[in-house]
């Protein structure tokens, strides 16, 4: 499987910047301060893959672009280069700078992985012949493209190996511009000359591409890759089934969003969240879905690491177990659920972890196949009876019930008497952790003002099945802004209700079924949490 | 029409939307054997000509645009009712409050499923008796489409009650048992 299994470290040492009184610019060409800032940032931050501050244009300064740099940002290219060149890294300075922080960091950290940060031939191609020209011809000349790929290849060879030779332990090659080529067309110009890359070095490798790349991870897989890196937009869950038991998957805490934007506890919670997700699984490791940038507050890039390699180690001991449950839950078997929480418990497993990782894992993967396109309703629902009939199992242990405060109101509205939908997705919140207060149906606008007031509810969910039940919607919305709880986020579902009709009568939010619903709840109540706003602000209306 | 011992339907497979999950295909199969126990099929159909049509659905069917246009061309309408009745439904809210979602949810669209083949085989068995005749139809047509209100079902629910004796409307005029559908059909000229 390779040494990348169950390691934790955020992507690139950028944040290390801040701890030198030297710009970027200046780290980016002396070895001695950008020595100082990796070593400093790595003593704080206690990753178990280093990497040496590397920024994304240096392959395509060697063969000619013109690099702009600044004491507070990030080195990028100012002009295509005029004539390409063949360059030897040995003879390129920056890159020997690389070299040499790889050989200090040696040195300091002699038993901790180092990595390369080599950039794709399609990448590098695009910044030295400009990224649109490039994307032009694989249409136009694609002859010609090729020519250049050979040439950006060559480079990220030389560079690799010198990096290689220098200490490095790990191949990791990222390939941001290869994501914008279409998935059919991955493999010509990216994954051919990926797999060329990687064939240099029979240790450990791995390879990161920016964005949504669920069309192309077969070819990524095929490049002979030892570990996809995924970006923070992908949901892991949703694509874990398409990466082969041998090829570590890495990933992919936001990098901007939680990392550098959060505060330390709710990265710390994050982090916890994506552990309890993934950590079960054997090729997993634990990264940032990108680059941290340069301006990531340190404590969170340090509570990243510690929170994420003390909650796999917890896990560790009972990943096969879980991970048993969370198969069996996703198969939809109820009562092998059942059989299993009871013998994990007897295990003395924690109750939170059988939920987390086991049951609550299988429901989530659910969801995200089901936002992939990936399965339908009635299997996510399948999915949710089979964890219910773990959780039950488990009720008594549990010490904080989900019994509480109501997050979510639901009822369908007056006049219609459809329960169903409205069932569903109090079921779906459920089985993700949320309480909910079920009004049930026939509810007047009167009646969900007084719950929203009795529990300080902040979201509420309406649902209409039929025309006239449409029409009480803007009723029930006005009430709301007229009794002053405008600051409630109001969803809307079922038959009667579209995305138009939902905007068209101020609802916050349109839910075409239970599981979008759910989705969309939690997202108001995460990024609400996250920032102490008024969840209203961040409905997707 | 849909028997009691009718076997699990191809198309009901893909209106279900089961996909490929092995478990939920046999669950599936098993619910279908149960909604076909709990089904309490009936139908009743009633042909008017024009007149007696706006006659009986006054004011409901003269102030609707879309009824107009439908039967502008039309010597006869037909009026069609049927009901899975409400065993399914009401197996389903069982399932669904006991949390057993998955059940629930089938077993509700499996009502629905069975009410739409109802009166699929009933405006076929009019499509073709009329073509028989040399007369065309004209799609079928229920309460609640565009601007023919729902209101109107009181007339339907009062024409069909000696051959559904159990359908009924809740105050906003939906039908009682849920799985019920009614609409009228055109005769053309």
């Amino acid at each position: 499987m390779g040494t990348l299994h169950g390691l934790v470290f955020p992507i690139n040492a950028l944040p290390g910047c801040q701890l030198v009184k030297e710009g970027i610019d200046r780290i980016s060409f002396d070895a001695d301060v950008k020595s100082e800032a990796v070593i400093r940032y790595y003593e704080r931050v206690d990753a178990d893959l280093l990497f040496y501050f590397s920024d994304i244009v240096i392959q395509a300064e060697a063969m000619g672009a013109k690099i702009k740099f600044a004491p507070d940002a990030m080195p990028c290219v100012s002009e295509t280069a005029q004539e390409i060149i063949s360059p030897s890294p040995s003879r390129v300075g920056r890159m020997e700078v690389n070299a040499r922080v790889l050989r200090r960091l040696a040195g300091v950290f002699p038993h901790k992985l180092r990595s390369t940060l080599v950039y794709g031939p399609f990448t590098v191609a695009g910044q030295v012949a400009g990224e649109q020209n490039v994307l032009r011809a694989i249409i136009d000349n694609p002859d010609e493209l090729e020519g250049l790929l050979e040439k950006t290849l060559e480079c990220a060879i030389d560079y690799g190996r010198y990096l290689l030779d220098a200490g490095a332990d790990v191949l990791w090659v990222s390939d941001p511009l290869s994501a914008l080529l279409p998935p059919e067309l991955f493999p010509r110009f990216a994954g051919d000359y990926l797999a060329r890359l990687f064939a240099i070095y029979p240790g450990p490798t791995a390879l990161h591409i920016c964005g949504d790349t669920s069309a192309m991870i077969e070819g990524m897989i095929e490049t002979g890759a030892g570990g996809i890196s995924f970006d923070q937009c992908m949901n892991l869950l949703a694509v874990e089934d398409r990466v082969p038991e041998n090829i570590i998957i890495i990933g992919n805490l936001d990098p901007v969003e939680v990392v550098e934007m959060m505060s330390t506890e709710q990265v710390a919670a994050q982090t916890a969240d994506l552990v309890s997700m993934m950590g079960i699984k054997p090729n997993f490791a634990l990264s940032t879905g990108c680059a941290l940038p340069p301006s990531t507050p340190m404590d969170n890039a340090i509570n990243f690491v510690e929170e994420g390699r003390s909650r796999l180690a917890l896990l560790a001991p009972h990943a096969e177990d879980l991970a048993a449950l969370a198969a069996t839950v996703h198969k939809g078997h109820r009562d092998g659920a059942a059989t299993l929480v009871k013998r994990v418990l007897n295990r003395r497993i924690p109750a939170r972890s059988i939920i987390g990782s086991g049951l609550m894992r299988a429901v989530r993967k659910a969801s995200a196949r089901y936002e992939y396109r990936l399965c339908f309703l009635p299997e996510v629902l399948l999915i949710v009876d089979a964890f219910y009939q773990g959780y039950k199992c488990l009720e008594t242990k549990i010490d904080a019930g989900r019994e509480g405060t109501p997050q979510i109101v639901l009822g369908t509205v007056k006049g219609d008497f459809h329960e169903i939908g409205k069932d569903l997705v109090r079921i779906m919140l459920e089985a993700n952790g949320m309480t909910v207060l079920d009004l049930g149906v026939n509810v007047d606008g009167a009646r969900f003002t007084e719950a929203v007031r009795l529990f300080g509810v902040s979201v509420v969910g309406l649902s209409a099945f039929t025309t006239a039940a449409r029409r009480q919607l803007s009723g029930i919305i006005d009430q709301f802004r007229q009794e002053g709880l405008s600051h409630v986020s109001i969803l809307v579902g079922g038959a009667a209700v579209n995305e138009k009709i939902a905007r068209d009568i101020g609802a916050n939010g349109y839910g075409r079924d239970a599981v979008e619903a759910v989705k969309m709840i939690e997202n108001i109540l995460k990024r609400s949490r996250a920032s102490n706003h008024d969840p209203k602000d961040f409905a997707l209306s | 029409m849909i028997q009691k011992t009718s076997p699990f339907p191809d198309r009901l497979s893909k209106y279900l939307q089961l996909g490929s999950h092995e478990k939920a295909r046999q669950e599936a199969q098993f619910l279908w054997e149960e909604a076909l126990v709990l089904l309490k099929a009936a139908n009743w159909r009633s042909l008017l000509t024009v007149d007696e049509f706006f006659d009986v659905f006054h004011p409901y069917a003269e102030s609707s645009q879309s009824i107009r246009r439908l039967l502008r061309c039309a010597r006869e309408v037909w009026l069609l009712a049927v009901t899975a009745g409400d065993g399914v439904e009401r197996r389903s809210r069982e399932y669904l409050k006991k949390g057993e979602a998955f059940r629930g949810y089938v077993l509700d669209r499996m009502g629905s499923f069975l009410a739409e083949e109802q009166i699929r085989q009933v405006d076929k068995i009019i499509s073709e008796e009329s073509t028989g005749k040399g007369y065309k139809t004209t799609r079928r047509y229920s309460p609640g489409y565009r601007d023919f209100p729902l209101e109107a079902q009181v007339v339907f629910v009062d024409l069909a009650s000696c051959a559904i004796p159990e359908l009924r409307l809740t105050s906003d005029f939906l039908l009682v048992p849920e799985k019920s559908i009614t609409a009228i059909k055109g005769v053309l000229e």
